[in-house]
This record gives structure tokens, sequence and C-alpha cells, in this order.
């Protein structure tokens, strides 16, 4: 009750304050009259009377300050009085208001995107329970620590260690799945019994997937996402009870996750998730690396590693105490399965902090920090502006801030009042930031994912989080664009403000200079933007051309396919396949085909261990190799020449001796002196049987567009069933056509079959580089605004130059100078600050190349021509900047322009 | 000239005001007028000050205003005191009063040092 009584009595005297101002203001006249009137009576003339009793009450405006203070209530009344100025001064000068607004909304709305973005994916909160204490464990080798687990691995991890409350397992997923009559693939995970348990998750409907679901005896049960319940139930309220094939599998529906719940790093979006019993029925993918150990399921080899563990740390213990902890519990392990477990050492992140792992990342992380700081710095760009505008406009106001601070105005008091004048354009700015974000937002939801089989919603909404940041973002853009012109405006000069007068040459010192720094920073900071979007662009196309490749990429159709999904057993899988390749082989167009079981640049492969005589002793770990297995015409598809030997034949079956093809890197790598054809190998994993390379391809492209020359090993597909494999096929006509062609084609004979992947070899190494594109567009995007932003700064110092000096023009011109040389006088003034600007943003911009090129290298191109192209590019925007003010000059009357002063 | 800076006498200034009123109610210049007239010409107070310590002091309730006509016709804001402005004068003046006890003791001591 107090402290309400305590506010009604500061907030009585703020609704009263009009008829109070009013009071003191008629006491203070009052006070006046009866002074003057007593020195009138002592015998001064009326005048001075009147002054001396000025002097003597002092100034008034001080006084109502000062009474205002005294009554109480004063923030909240002087906010309220400084945002009635701002309304009506922003609504005085409209054009300049929404210039101001537009500039600021343009880089807040770019920033809030980002932010958006990039807090989804890499800051926001986990949706569950307490996520701090959250851990990812890693085993791995000591070359590659963030690896997947073994199940076995993670029974012991689980039962051993002394820091986790609890540990669960999950692995990513992508089943056919069918609810009624309509199929589709899904994309889900197999979870341990404990699975939500851990991350401590409540239903929407029904219950969440509990340890009793996970025993060996158990029905077959799942749990699906919001997203799907919506798409696939259309929210059916009774969907509890429900049943869903997996693989022509029945599973029947617990329960719906929580519509926040978008599934757990390092695996974004499963809609679908079923324990981990079922392993057998499901094929799990994703990262998974294979040593031969005892078992006949995923769940009983512990040499097969696939799955991502997370354990909660118990109260009080630290991250470096759990990895103590689990590192003893490893080396046990070690101990006693020397066999797989040789080497395998622990690893702890903590999932709230590392989205993704580690080897991932890193690179991650540097461009969402790239974008985050290149829409910051049009952010600054666009207070820099704003700064200018404010300025150009407190000098018109000069005399009337000197006028208030004559009369008692405290300095804070104005700097406090233009302040809230700049927060009001700047909370402006942000509404329409805000309303930016949500449009480029929403057209981003409508981009195809470019993974083409699984749809990957990029749905951002706008959060309370992106609402916090845009305030504090326009908070600071609006304190930062209104104090520096406030400090500056009520630096008291009074005298020569008082007069109306400004000095005219050389356009007062200063203040000009200021402002100019601002106009040539703003242009400095372009060129960077601008150069790092070019070459990202080009180093995007260039780092994708057939010759940059070692392949070509052009004219060749992929479908890829995997018939353990329909059910086929491993023989008919392979029947099917090489039937396949025969019917694509005779489409009309068709040049050349091949089966592989992973096209060039795919984002999943396979690594295996190699064991080379000579650089491996038997009992090494040996070293990974990507490894393929193809057909014959594998290297002819795809036009990747063969140094040396042959490429696979038809007298390549399983039972001739085994063979491979590898590529340069490798066989430089192994058998650097002559040759490496006719030397032997082993590979673990497969049957260990001795394998001898009878051919050396020339080095492509293997995992990504930019990596350098990698050894790749190719095998024989004859030696080997395939089951899941991508047919290739080089057509002397359209790909994309011919890769639809050939999915009809294949489903002729297979109405189920499930493509993984239809595409051009192009769109592929299209995708690869598609985040160093979308990069390159937002600091293209970025870099024009600021170019923009720049110009009209620059167009704003030019005119005011002109208009200050029209006097001095007239003068010269009346004198006789021609109308040319006064406009070269201006070129050559503001020429410096282009100059000046696009100079420094030069030197700017190769610092930024020099630390991008270190960073993505081989992405950017280094290409003088874009450099030149950039340049050339913003002085002719500079030049527009210069036409308007220097036809004023031209057409200058001298005798107005003499009677302005 | 500038309001509410801390002078010696701001706190005085208070304990004045407050006296002054004690006598009748009276508008702000004619308090100045009674309290350099009081204090036989030594203060010459800064009239500016005083709107600020009036307002301060209807804040605490100690005083109370109103327009009324002076004896010329003109309207005026009167302030006057309030009953807790009666006993706040009385507990300040008795605080001055030891006050200045303290200090002429200090001053006119004839005590030798030791």
């Amino acid at each position: 009750m107090r402290p309400l009584r305590g506010l009604a009595a500061r907030l009585r005297p703020l609704l009263r304050r009009r008829r109070e101002d009013a009071e003191t203001e008629a006491e203070l006249r009052f006070h006046l009259e009866m002074e003057a009137e007593k020195n009138r009576r002592a015998g001064l003339p009326p005048r001075e009377a009147h002054r001396q009793a000025h002097v003597r009450l002092g100034g008034t405006e001080a006084i109502r300050e000062a009474v205002r203070d005294a009554r109480g209530a004063r923030p909240i009344e002087d906010l309220i009085r400084d945002l009635g100025y701002a309304f009506r001064a922003a609504r005085r000068s409209p054009v300049f208001t929404l210039a101001a607004v537009v500039s600021l909304a343009i880089p807040i709305g770019f920033n809030t995107t980002i932010f958006t973005v990039i807090d989804a994916v890499l800051f926001r909160p986990l949706p569950v329970a307490r996520p701090a204490q959250l851990v990812d464990v890693w085993t791995g080798l000591p070359g590659d620590p963030y690896a997947t687990t073994s199940y076995p691995d993670y029974l012991d991890l689980s039962a051993e260690n002394d820091v986790f409350t609890d540990m669960a397992a999950h692995a990513p997923m992508a089943a056919v799945t069918r609810v009624d009559e309509a199929t589709s693939l899904v994309f889900g995970e197999t979870v341990t019994g404990n699975y939500f348990e851990l991350l401590g998750l409540r239903p929407v409907r029904g219950r969440l997937l509990a340890p009793e679901d996970a025993r060996p005896s158990a029905p077959r049960v799942a749990v699906i996402s919001t997203g799907l319940w919506e798409r696939a139930f259309g929210r059916d309220p009774e969907v509890v009870g429900r049943t869903l094939h997996v693989r022509a599998l029945p599973y029947v529906i617990v329960g719906v996750a929580p519509p926040e719940f978008y599934g757990m790093p390092p695996i974004p979006g499963p809609d679908l998730w079923i324990p981990m019993t079922w392993i057998a029925d499901l094929a799990p993918m994703g990262i998974s690396t294979f040593v031969p150990s005892p078992g006949e399921t995923p769940l009983e080899r512990r040499g097969y590693r696939w799955m991502f563990v997370k354990g909660r740390l118990r109260d009080g213990v630290t991250l470096t105490q759990a990895a103590a902890n689990l590192g003893v519990v490893m080396a046990d392990l070690e101990a006693a399965y020397p066999q797989s477990n040789e080497n395998q050492r622990p690893s702890l992140t903590l999932t709230n902090d590392v989205r993704l792992p580690p080897q991932v990342g890193g690179p991650v992380n540097v461009a969402a920090a790239s974008l985050m700081l290149a829409v910051g710095i049009v952010l600054l760009v666009a207070c820099a502006n704003v700064v200018g505008m404010l300025l150009a406009r407190s000098v018109a106001r000069r005399r009337e801030i000197a006028v208030r601070l004559a009369i008692g105005a405290s300095r804070r008091r104005l700097v406090q009042q233009l302040a809230t004048e700049g927060l009001l354009l700047a909370s402006l700015g942000a509404a329409g930031g805000l309303a930016i974000a949500w449009s480029l937002l929403r057209v981003l939801a409508t981009v195809e994912s470019p993974i083409a089989i699984v749809s990957v919603a990029l749905d951002f909404p706008l959060d309370g989080r992106a609402f916090l940041f845009t305030a504090a973002a326009a908070t600071g853009a609006g304190l930062l664009a209104a104090l520096v012109p406030a400090l500056q405006a009520t630096r008291p000069s009074l005298l020569r403000d008082l007069n109306g007068t400004v000095p005219v040459a050389r356009g007062g010192g200063r203040r000009w200079f200021l402002r100019d720094a601002l106009v040539a920073g703003q242009l400095a900071i372009t060129v960077p933007l601008l150069v790092f979007a070019g070459l990202s662009v080009r180093g995007a196309v260039g780092s994708t051309s057939g010759a940059a490749l070692g392949f070509d990429p052009d004219r060749v159709a992929a479908v890829g396919t995997d018939l353990f999904m329909i059910g086929y057993d491993a023989e008919r899988a392979d029947r099917f396949l090489r039937d396949a390749l025969d019917r694509v082989r005779s489409m009309p167009g068709v040049e050349a085909a091949a089966l592989t079981s992973r096209a060039p640049l795919d984002t999943s492969f396979s690594p295996r261990t190699v064991l080379v005589p000579g650089h491996h002793d038997p009992a090494d770990r040996g070293a990974t190799i990507v490894t393929v297995f193809v057909s014959p015409d594998y290297f002819r598809t795809l036009g990747v020449p063969l140094l040396r030997g042959r490429t696979f034949n038809t007298a390549d079956t399983p039972a001739s001796p085994r063979v491979a093809v590898v590529s340069e890197a490798m066989a430089v790598r192994y058998w650097p002196e002559g040759t490496a054809l006719g030397h032997r190998f082993r590979l673990t994993g497969w049957d260990g049987t001795e394998i001898e390379v009878v051919g050396v391809a020339s080095d492509y492209k293997v995992r990504f567009p930019t990596e350098a020359p990698t050894p790749y090993l190719h095998l024989a597909a004859s030696q080997r069933p395939l089951s899941s494999a991508a047919v290739l096929a080089r057509t002397s006509g359209d790909a994309a056509t011919l890769a639809a062609d050939m999915r009809r084609e294949l489903r002729r004979t297979e109405p189920d079959l499930f493509f993984l992947k239809t595409e051009t070899l192009r769109e592929t190494a299209d995708v690869t580089v598609l985040p160093f594109r979308l990069a390159a567009t937002v600091a293209g995007a970025s870099g024009i605004v600021a170019a923009l932003l720049g110009v009209i700064g620059l167009y704003g110092v030019i005119a005011f130059l002109v208009v200050r000096r029209t006097g001095e023009m007239a003068i010269r011109s009346a004198l006789g100078a021609r109308a040319g040389a006064l406009v070269w006088h201006v070129l050559a003034t503001g020429g410096w600050l282009v100059a000046g600007g696009l100079g420094s943003g030069a030197v700017l911009a190769l610092v930024v190349h020099r630390v991008a090129a270190r960073v993505a290298a081989g992405v950017l191109a280094a290409d003088a021509a874009v450099w030149a192209g950039v340049l050339l590019l913003l002085l002719a925007v500079c030049a527009a900047a210069f036409v308007a003010p220097a036809l004023r000059i031209v057409r200058l009357d001298v005798s107005r322009a003499l009677q302005v002063d | 000239m500038v309001a509410g800076r801390t002078d010696v006498l701001q706190g005085t200034l208070e304990l004045l005001v407050l006296r002054t009123l004690a006598i009748e109610p009276m508008h702000g210049w004619g308090m100045a007028q009674r309290i350099e007239q009081m204090s036989g010409e030594v203060f010459a107070i800064q009239q500016g000050t005083l709107y600020p310590a009036l307002q301060r002091l209807k804040r605490k309730g100690w005083v109370r205003s109103d327009w009324r006509v002076t004896e010329n016709n003109r309207r005026a804001r009167y302030y006057s005191l309030t009953e807790a402005g009666r006993g706040q004068l009385d507990r300040e003046r008795a605080a001055w009063e030891r006050t200045v006890n303290g200090v002429n003791g200090v001053l006119n001591w004839a005590g030798g040092t030791e």
C-alpha cells in the first residue's frame, strides 16, 4: 500500500504539471514587477529598474527548473516534455525524419534478421530442462577426437562414470514412413529409452519415450514431433494410439513432443523418435566408423561407432572433472578391448555452448561472426549518417539552443532533450527494422532447402530475444547518433551564435572536420564489404569450374537410391542396380554411365582404414582414407583422366583378386618413387585380403571444392554387392532433363523406389559453396546499402559546402572567375574526401582479405578485376553526389547570392 | 546564480523562511524583503533560491500556499506555516541554538593548553 501511495504522490504533481508551471511563471512575474517597482521608487529609470530586478532574481528558466526539481517527479516529467518536443520537431521536418528513420530501419532490419538466424542456430538456450548441465561426450582417435561412439561403449560409460546423473544416446535416421496411404521420407532419430527423461521434456499429447520402451520385449512405439503431427495427422487430438509404418513396419504413436523441441545438436529438425531396440530395421545414417568386433547387430559391436552421446552433469561437477573421470573409464575399456578401443579417448563439450560438431562448428562460427560484423558495420554507417544529418540540423538550431542556454537551461537538460529526439528516431527506425526483418524471414522461410530429400524448414520466428536485440541495437544507434551532435551543439559559444554569424571561410574548422571524417569513414567501410562480396562470388564460381574440380560437373546427372529402405536384401539390391545401369546406358543421349556408392562432393562419406606395407605395421591403426565403390565407366563418366594403369573391368569379380584405383595424391603419399601400380595394401573392415593397385586416377575434389588434393580410394563395385548407390550418367543434352528421365526409367520396374538424390553434379557443386554465396550476398547487400548511405552523406556534405560558400562563390564569380573554375574548386574539396575514404577503404579491404584468405582458403579469388570494379563503381557513385550541387553553382545568381549574409 | 547550488546558507535559508512565515502569511517577494530587513541587511539572499526552497518546504508539508489579492489589488501566491511547520521551526531553532552555543563555546574558550 505504502509504495502505491508514494507512487501516487509522485504522479499527482505530474498530472498538475501544466498548472504548476503556469503558477510558478505567474509568481516569478509578480516578483519581478514588485522588485522593479521598488527600484523605480528608489529613483531608477524604468528600464534600469527592470534590468536590476532581473539581475537580483537570476535566470528565470533556471529557477523554473529548480522549482520543478524541488517538486519531485522530475525524470518522468522531463521525459514526457522531451518526447513532446521530439514529436513536434519530427513533425516540423518530415523529410529529415523520414530520411533518418529509413537510414536506421534498413540496417536494423538486416541486423535483426541475421541475429535471429544465428541465434537460432548457435545461441538460443536449448529447449530442455537446465540446458547448462548437458554435455556432449565424443570418443575418437587423437587425430579425430570429436567422433561418434559405439553402443557397448555408451553402456559402459554410462554404468562406470561418477559424474553424470544419466547418459543417453541418439543417432539420426531417414526412413520412408507411411501414414494411412501417404508415404514420405521422414527425418528422425533412434534414441535410448531414457533420452527424453535426460532432456526433461513434457509431451503436448500422450507421453514421451521411457526406458521400458527400449526393452527387447516391448512393442514397437514412436514419438512424433508437433510438426509431423500437424503435417501428417492434421493435429488429430486422438493421435495417440494411431499407427505409422516406418520401412513397412508398424509403430504405435505414444505421444507428441513439444513444439519448441527442434531436436538436439548436432541434428536439427527430427520429426520421429524410435527406441534403439529397432535399430536393425531402421539403418541410421551419419558419421560412422567401423573396426571389426564381435557381435551381430550395431548394438553389440563395440567397433561400430555411430551414436551421439549426451550426459547430464551431477550438481557441482565441472566439465574438467567429468572429462577426467570418463578418461579413466575409457582407459579401462582400452585395456579390456584393445582391438576395438585402442587409442580411443573421450572429449567433452557443453551442449549448450558447442552446437555443432567441432569440426563443422569452426567455419560456421567464423561465417556467423563475419555476417554479424558486416551488418553491424552497416548499422554503424547508418549511425554515422544520422549523426551527420543531426549535426547539419543542429547548426540550424544553434540559435535556439544558445538562447535556451543563455536563459539558464542546464546543458544536461538540453543534451537530454536532444538525446530523446535521437531515441525517438531510433524507436521509429526499430519499428521499421522489425517490419523489414519480419518480411526477410518470411522470404527465407519460402526458400527451398538445398538438401532436396529432406525438408528442413528455414523458418526462424522473431522471438523475444530478437525484439530485445533490436531494442538494444536501436537504443545504441539512437544514443550514438544523437549524443555526438548534442554535445557539439550545446558546447557554449554564446557570442558567435547569438550573433547569428558563423565564420564562413574554411567551413568553421573543427565541427566540419568531424562530419568530413564521418563521410570518409562511411566510404571507407563500403570498400571491404563490396570487395569481399565480389571475391566470394568469383571464388565460389571459380572453385566449381570443371578445371578447379578435376572432373567435369556439367552434363552429368546423378540419381541416388537406397534399396534396403524398401526391404530389398543385398543380392536383390545389387541385381536391381546393375540392371538399372544397363537401362540408363541405353537411354537416348547418354554417352557414359556408371554406378558409385558415393557421388563426388556428397555430404556423406565413408572413411576406411588402410594399412600400407612399409608405411604401417600390421599392428598399426593405419590411415583413414575416404573410399568409394565404383563400376568400370566411373572415370569416363566424370571425365577424370586415368594417369596410369587401367580401370576396373568385367574380369574383376568377387572371386578374382581385389583391385583398386587410387588417386594421384594417394599414390604420391605411399609410393612416391616409381609407380604405384602393382603395389598392395590392406583395408580393415572389408574382409582383410590384400588389394592391388591397378590404376592411378588424376586428383579431383572429393568432399569440398576448395580442399587440397586428397587421397581417395576407388574399389571395384563388381567385387562387392551394392545396396545403396547413385547412377551417374553423362549426356550430350541437358543433365537436369536426363535426371528426371532416369527417375522415371528406374521407377518403371520398381514403383516403390525411393530417391535419395536427383540432381546434376553442377547443382551438387553449387550447393557445396552455397554458404559462401550466401555470405557474399549478405556482404554485397550490406555493401550496397552502406555505399548508398555513404553517398547520401557525401551529397549532404557537398551540398552544405556549396551553400555555405555561396557568398564566396558569388564574389569570385563577380570578380570574373568562370563557373568551371568554381565547380573545379568544389570537386577538389570533395575529391579529397572521396580519395581519403576510398583509399583507406582499400587498405582496410586488403587487411580483411588477408584475414579472410587464411580462414576460408581457396574460396576468395585473388582477382584484380574485382578490386578495380569495386573502386570504379564507388567512384562513379560518388561523382553523382557532386552533380546537383555543381549545377547549382553554374546557375548561381550573383546578385541574389550576395544578399544572403 | 545557478539555482540548486548548495551554498553555506542553504540549511539556514529554510530556517529563515519558516521563521518569517511564523509572523504572518507572505508572498515570495515579501519574504525576501523581510529577511533582508530582519537580518539587519546582513543577508542579501539570492532571491532565485527562495522559490525552490519554498517548493521543498511545501513538499515536506511545512508550508502551504494559496493565491490571494495583495493590498495593491494584485494576485500573489501567499505562503503560510502549517502545524507541522511550526513544530519543525521549534526543532530547527533549538538545533540552531545548540550549534551556536557550541561554536561560541569553542570560540570564547579561555582555558590554557596542556
